[in-house]
């Protein structure tokens, strides 16, 4: 990408990049344990005092009140080296987004822009369910003049990080939902061990379960299907952007090794279905610093359709970083397999966020409905 | 309608007929009691998977994650109580003698839930068929030993297969590139034996093997013609494991580094060296291709049984979370377009066992299994009472008549276009299965969405272990360039392979 078109965001670019290379590369292995290694507490810290969580916060609530394009530049420097990070902000982004569509500026405000700390800002939430496909919500019950939740929800993002968590529930036998805000630190709310994950090891996920736990709906009654798609739509070019910046990591590591690596007498680079395989991934990665500008673009713009191209993009996109990781760890056969190389977290990181806001097959027949819509 | 000698010219056309449809051949030539083997083999992987595999699965992913050094001896020592171990080592060599090619539907069904505890047994089939290459009965038969009363002692024995170097991964699979690559393992002629330097990486197995099948090089300047293989055996002096290697998958099934410093390795355990190679009617170059294409035409078939089970596997997890999640309203596996993706899923399975199957039919005709598949010896080998076969057969193999013997009907009388068609179709039973399982494993990722990305659905895991089957055996581009110069472009005078 190359949307570094002011002083400000090339300012944000070159901090982002410096900061995957100074700080994420280097405990990438190391951090990619988690759950049975220790939570990168000190690098979130720092990438929240940088501000990478604040990018689009509006400023009057405390963030930097910055453009999808902003965010995404970051978020593709970053998840070069390291997708973790950017997954984790794009959760808090989406949560944030809900809570924006939803009215609740006083939430972020008072709040979220105010935090100290991240686990104060950050806002858990089911990233990689939308609950109108399958439904996976929470039962909503009215206590006296208080509203409780009761039951489980799986696979909270953050849920083990962030204070507070956006949970979709319903009332009993309702078929429409709508999010709650929680406090996780309530004693009602049971918080599981992480979750052992695919990819994304340090953008970590828990199952929690509610016994009357307090919560306060967000939005306007049952708008909880609402509020996914508006805020999954805006997103949606932010996830392509990470996996943008995943393929992008994963050919400039297959390159530095096809240059250096020998086979047959001469570099790997030197063989012809080498430098094919390289030139598709090149391939791939060019469209998608394409599709993604525009997809920024348009959803910054607003222009017509801007949802079906934000959408467009990051089924295309996702699917090209599956495709270019995949070869990715091919390209450095045996090493690519083992974890002291990039390329096979890189594998998993592109497989798992390409479910993000739900499943890979529906996305394309929700663009059809737009179209036809 | 046609003369005979018309029939054979237009059969002998590229592609020939023989390379067509080997199972058609092979039917008819086949002992019936392969199919019963064959069955029982199915069934038992089945229990073992309901008793061992299937309750250890996540578990033993999820304790190597934890545990980086851990290593699954309990599970060896349980496949070893099953007799798993020694079920298809021949009965002439001291083994249960089940089929060979049937040790690939079992492998099939562990790898549909397991594939690191399937490489836990299979691998050591590797190093088996390894050592069965070089045709060395002596050997042979003194190592088979140890395997089966590792089994009656309870000390599980395996066998590795030591090939891939820190810097020659594909060189060392192809003599077109092993004079060009960094082939650094040396082995020296010294008096009554060789002297082994070098070492040996991502060795499947090696911490929990016995013995291990290494190739080595007597001249490192023209590695292609001096291959010394050599059975050594752990505990040698000059002979250690480094590091056990941090994969993305398969992790119960350890990939370990070998080291050999100034390892001795007396002539009593010399497989084959260009002394015993310069005696078979092939240059010695030829013979180590011979060798190689002999063991990968096997063990590719093998991993095409690996590929189709976690194809089968993947399947298997997003066909049940189908059944039993909604989505959007009704069961997900009543959506048309979730039907069409499990019927591809399911294609991707039949046609990989297909491939696999194929393969095997054309050792069984062509390869390894030639001799034991002959309907007479087949038999006469099964029924033979064991006082024959501990008493007799021993002595026949432990003998350099054995050798000799061996050799000749499976080395010196394999043509070269048997070489080719069993090589060429091992490839191509590697390549369609292993695409296949790491495509069944993303698709099913995709149909399964959050509940997928969870370790605990071991759909995510057979996308990690899948991956590895595109690598090993020879990475499946390799795989395409040798089954394009097997079978591919093998009539076309014009061709030349590996000379970009």
């Amino acid at each position: 990408m190359n949307h570094a078109a002011n002083t400000e965001m090339q300012m944000l670019a070159r901090a982002a990049s410096e900061f995957a290379s100074g700080e994420l590369i280097s405990h990438r292995q190391e951090t990619d344990r988690f759950p049975f290694g220790p939570f990168y507490t000190t690098i979130l810290e720092k990438a929240f005092k940088l501000d990478f969580l604040h990018i689009t916060l509006p400023a009057a609530m405390g963030g930097m009140g910055m453009s999808i394009t902003a965010l995404c530049m970051v978020l593709e420097r970053l998840c070069r080296e390291d997708a973790s990070l950017g997954a984790l902000i794009l959760t808090h982004c989406f949560a944030q987004e809900i809570l924006i569509q939803a009215g609740a500026a006083e939430i972020l405000e008072n709040r979220v822009g105010r935090a100290e700390a991240p686990e104060r800002f950050l806002i858990a939430c089911p990233l990689f369910n939308n609950p109108s496909e399958i439904r996976h919500v929470a039962r909503l019950e009215k206590k006296g003049d208080r509203l409780t939740l009761s039951g489980q929800i799986d696979y909270m993002v953050l849920g083990g990080v962030a204070d507070l968590a956006l949970v979709p529930a319903a009332g009993e036998g309702q078929a429409s939902w709508v999010y709650c805000l929680v406090d996780l630190r309530q004693p009602s709310v049971s918080i599981s061990e992480p979750v052992l994950s695919h990819g994304l090891r340090c953008c970590p996920a828990v199952d929690l379960k509610f016994q009357n736990a307090e919560a306060v709906p967000v939005g306007v009654d049952n708008g909880g299907h609402t509020l996914f798609e508006a805020a999954a739509a805006k997103l949606s070019v932010a996830a392509a952007a990470i996996s943008a910046g995943i393929m992008k990591g994963s050919f400039d590591e297959a390159l530095a090794y096809a240059k250096e690596r020998e086979q047959g007498g001469h570099k790997l680079v030197g063989w012809s279905d080498m430098r094919k395989m390289l030139a598709d991934m090149a391939v791939h990665i060019e469209i998608a610093d394409m599709v993604v500008s525009k997809g920024c673009q348009s959803v910054d713009q607003g222009a017509k359709g801007w949802e079906k191209r934000a959408l467009a993009a990051a089924i295309h996109v996702q699917e090209s970083a599956v495709q270019v990781t995949t070869d990715g760890v091919q390209a450095l056969g045996g090493v690519g397999y083992m974890q002291d190389f990039g390329q096979e977290k890189r594998f998993r990181d592109a497989k798992h966020i390409q479910a993000c806001f739900g499943l890979t097959p529906l996305k394309r027949i929700k663009l059809l409905e737009q179209i036809i819509a | 309608m046609l003369k005979t000698s018309d029939v054979k010219a237009y059969c002998a056309r590229e592609p020939q007929f023989e390379d067509i449809i080997c199972s058609l051949r092979a039917v008819s030539k086949q002992p019936k009691g392969m199919l019963k083997e064959t069955r029982e083999v199915i069934a038992l992987a089945r229990k073992f998977n309901d008793q061992i595999v299937r309750p250890y699965a996540a578990e033993l992913d999820r304790r190597v994650q934890e545990d980086p050094d851990y290593l699954p001896h309990e599970f060896v020592e349980e496949a070893n109580r099953w007799g798993l171990y020694s079920l298809w080592i021949p009965r002439i060599f001291g083994g249960k003698g089940y089929s060979l090619p049937s040790i690939c539907h079992f492998l099939e069904e562990i790898t549909s839930v397991c594939a690191a505890m399937a490489n836990l047994i299979g691998v050591h089939y590797l190093g088996v068929a390894t050592l069965i290459a070089t045709w060395n009965t002596n050997i042979i038969q003194r190592v088979f030993n140890d395997v089966v009363e590792g089994e009656k002692s309870g000390h599980p024995c395996l066998v590795s297969l030591a090939l891939t170097e820190p810097g020659a991964g594909t060189d060392i699979e192809e003599t077109d590139l092993m004079d060009r690559g960094n082939i650094a393992c040396h082995a020296q002629k010294v008096d009554g034996g060789y002297r082994v330097n070098g070492s040996k990486v991502f060795i499947s197995n090696g911490h929990l093997s016995t013995w291990h099948m290494l190739f080595s090089f007597a001249d490192l300047e023209k590695p292609s013609a001096n291959l010394v293989m050599l059975a050594v055996r752990t505990g040698t002096q000059g002979f250690s494991f480094g590091r056990k290697e941090q994969k993305m998958g398969q992790k119960g099934c350890p990939a370990s580094e070998l080291r050999f410093d100034d390892c001795f390795v007396p002539d009593e355990y010399v497989c084959l060296d260009p002394a015993q190679a310069s005696r078979l009617s092939r240059s010695r170059a030829e013979t180590t291709m011979q060798v190689i294409d002999y063991v990968f035409s096997a063990s590719r078939a093998g991993v095409g049984a690996f590929g189709t089970g976690v194809a089968r596997g993947a399947y298997e997890a997003a066909l049940k979370f189908a059944s039993q999640t909604e989505v959007c309203g009704k069961l997900l596996i009543n959506h048309e377009w979730a039907q069409c993706m499990l019927a591809e899923m399911h294609k991707n399975v039949l046609i990989s066992r297909n491939a696999y199957v194929e393969s095997n039919y054309a050792n069984g005709m062509y390869g390894m299994y030639k001799t034991l598949h002959i309907k007479s010896i087949y038999y006469l080998v099964k029924y033979a009472p064991t006082v024959v076969l501990k008493k007799l057969v021993p002595l026949f193999m432990q003998s350099p008549l054995g050798t000799w013997l061996m050799r000749k009907m499976h080395c010196d009388w394999q043509t070269d276009a048997e070489i080719e068609r069993t090589s060429g179709l091992g490839s191509l039973a590697k390549i369609t299965a292993t695409d296949a399982g790491v495509q069944n494993a993303q698709m099913a990722l995709d149909l399964m969405g959050q509940a997928g990305l969870r370790q605990e659905w071991i759909a995510e895991k057979h996308l990690r272990d899948a991956k590895l089957m595109q690598i090993y055996e020879g990475t499946n581009q390799l795989n395409r360039l040798n089954l394009f110069k097997c079978l591919g472009g093998r009539r076309l005078p014009q061709v030349s392979v590996f000379t970009d």
